[in-house]
């Protein structure tokens, strides 16, 4: 009988993780445009999809950041015309609408000009990007061909109506709110890897935050590290503190009455301050031109 | 740094560089075969948008094929091909040829070390008149991504001799056999190394396994210094004996696979020094050298000069 009552509910637990798996692969196929979507346009290669750290055997190297900022699945389809002109539909489920935010941002550059899609989309010479709730997507034409860009629209189109997830930004950008001062190429960053992509303080200086913003104003940048308490906050602005002193690329080190100014061999003076279980860091203003701003940032963060 | 020479102003130069230049002019004008007369450089950088040509006359330059390549070898190639958007593989002008340049130095094969899509060699234009050469090539035909192990085409290596961070790996057996190892990468961004060029390129002749241990061996998930470290470990394996860097078009960010914002700087650079080089690409990327740890490893490890100024770089204007 037990044996019975075991087979049965070794049988009830397969059928629904085969349930299960089969609606949650549904859902991401869902998403993705179909054969008929396009005239002329066909589905090339049968749709694939990876989860967690499977992402490895979908991207040839770059899988890690994905990874750093929360990726759960992405479903991948690549679509041929009868021009042998191609265009692949990639859409990341990330962890959160922060994290796909993040992974927009840190994908993003200047040359990117905006689309009206998702929360936020950005149009390349020959791809396109947009997030829209906890979705990254990414549509990429085979070859640099302006004709295909409208068709690029199209399909991010489709994916764009089948998502019905809004999305917000992280709390953490509203640091950027400052007064006469507008915050260009927005990076939201989970860990050191994204961190390394956008800037590089030197090996380990700034380490162990949760979450951090860059934003960038004519030739200057902010930055903004959250940490998960003041101690730790505390703990690393003192490692930050000792790391930028050891680095030979610094120099002119001068102590302050709440955090330390520096200067990189180019000149530039880099602002540190540490507030609450943030840190704030300034590159391109002094210390005294700095305040102003550093007053702003603070009361966007008490915010 | 780089001495930038062009037709005009090689002669006017003295010494040791002026005769790399003659070198390198003279291939311009197709009398290459003086350049062992000379003190070669040790990195040649050739500017110019006519990438088969110019491979060929970096290589001249460098001393010719038939200095890497002997009569009669068997010419291991690894090629970085294996993405499909712009700015992320090598230019096929570059690849068709090396190809061509090892098979008039004598060699008796040449495998491939990891597949190489038709649709690759198809984007060149010399591909029509090269494509019988091409189709002879040798292939490790399983080494395609994501590769898995097996016994006929990977060997597993374990311990690493002299490895700090990678313990086993499971490489190509045609990579360890091959009499001349030549490294043909792209210089472009990576997300978590920052560059991807001729060390890096290296991860191209293990398997998935072995190449996602280098990510996520050390216990820590996203450990740049691990993989690196890794890298430059599986690097100490086997001497790259000649690298064939493309660095004329490639991504700045968004690395490896792309799409990312395009940089055009029309340079391929030749040479053995695989650490240096790839110093010298990571200014061309948008790095200072010693940001990048592969680099700095290798150094460490042995496998090159870490300061590129330090070796004498002939740069030409075709």
């Amino acid at each position: 009988m037990k044996l019975l009552v075991r087979i049965a509910l070794l049988f009830i637990t397969s059928v629904i993780s085969f349930y299960c798996l089969s609606q949650k692969e549904a859902s991401m196929q869902d998403l993705l445009p179909g054969d008929r979507y396009l005239t002329n346009w066909k589905v090339k290669d049968s749709v694939e999809i990876f989860t967690g750290d499977n992402l490895f055997s979908y991207i040839d190297g770059g899988a890690d950041i994905y990874l750093e900022y929360g990726f759960i699945e992405v479903a991948s389809c690549k679509y041929a015309n009868l021009a042998a002109s191609s265009i692949r539909v990639e859409i990341y489920k990330m962890t959160s609408d922060s994290t796909a935010f993040g992974i927009f941002t840190i994908n993003s550059s200047e040359k990117g000009n905006p689309v009206d899609l998702g929360n936020k989309a950005l149009l390349y010479d020959y791809y396109l990007d947009f997030w829209k709730g906890p979705y990254f997507v990414r549509c990429t034409s085979g070859q640099r061909d302006n004709g295909l860009m409208d068709t690029l629209k199209l399909f991010a189109g489709y994916v764009n109506d089948k998502i019905m997830e809004t999305g917000r930004e992280p709390k953490l950008t509203n640091v950027f709110r400052v007064d006469k001062m507008e915050f260009r190429n927005i990076k939201y960053i989970t860990g050191i890897i994204g961190l390394g992509n956008v800037f590089n303080f030197g090996h380990g200086a700034i380490a162990g935050f949760k979450e951090g913003v860059i934003g960038y104003y004519d030739d200057k940048m902010l930055f903004t590290f959250s940490y998960p308490d003041d101690r730790k906050c505390r703990e690393w602005f003192a490692s930050a503190k000792g790391k930028m002193q050891m680095n030979q690329k610094y120099y002119d080190y001068i102590q302050m009455e709440n955090g330390f100014t520096i200067k990189d061999k180019a000149g530039t003076s880099f602002c540190f301050i540490p507030y609450k279980r943030f840190i704030i860091i300034i590159k391109g203003l002094g210390w005294e031109e700095a305040q102003p701003v550093i007053e702003q940032i603070r009361k966007n963060l008490s915010n | 740094m780089a001495k930038k020479i062009n037709r005009r102003k090689f002669i006017s130069n003295t010494g040791k560089l002026s005769a790399a230049a003659l070198a390198g002019s003279f291939v311009l004008t197709g009398k290459s075969s003086f350049a062992s007369l000379f003190n070669l450089p040790d990195i040649v950088v050739i500017n110019g948008t006519h990438y088969f040509q110019n491979t060929i006359q970096a290589m001249e330059a460098l001393g010719g094929m038939g200095k890497f390549v002997p009569k009669g070898s068997k010419v291991g190639l690894l090629i970085n091909s294996d993405f499909d958007v712009p700015g992320t593989y090598v230019n096929p002008d570059i690849s068709i040829a090396a190809v061509k340049m090892i098979f008039d130095a004598g060699a008796s094969e040449i495998t491939k070390l990891q597949v190489i899509k038709p649709e690759y060699w198809q984007r060149s234009s010399h591909y029509e008149e090269y494509k019988d050469m091409l189709d002879s090539l040798k292939v490790v035909s399983s080494n395609t991504f994501p590769a898995e192990y097996n016994e006929a085409d990977f060997v597993k290596i374990s311990p690493v001799e002299g490895g700090k961070s990678l313990r086993e790996t499971e490489v190509v057996k045609a990579w360890l056999d091959c009499d001349v190892f030549i490294n043909i990468p792209i210089a472009k961004h990576h997300a978590t190394t920052l560059l991807t060029g001729a060390l890096k390129n290296i991860m191209g002749v293990s398997t998935r396994k072995a190449n996602v241990s280098f990510h996520l061996g050390s216990g820590i998930k996203n450990d740049p210094e691990y993989l690196a470290q890794c890298i430059v470990d599986q690097n100490l394996l086997k001497k790259t004996n000649l690298c064939i860097m493309d660095a004329t078009e490639f991504i700045t960010n968004n690395g490896p696979s792309g799409p990312g914002d395009i940089r055009t700087e029309y340079k391929i650079v030749v040479g053995t020094d695989i650490v240096a080089i790839d110093s010298l690409c990571s200014s061309y990327v948008g790095y200072e050298h010693d940001e990048i740890l592969t680099s700095v490893l290798g150094n460490q490890a042995g496998l090159g000069t870490l300061d590129f100024s330090k070796l004498n770089i002939l740069e030409l204007t075709a």
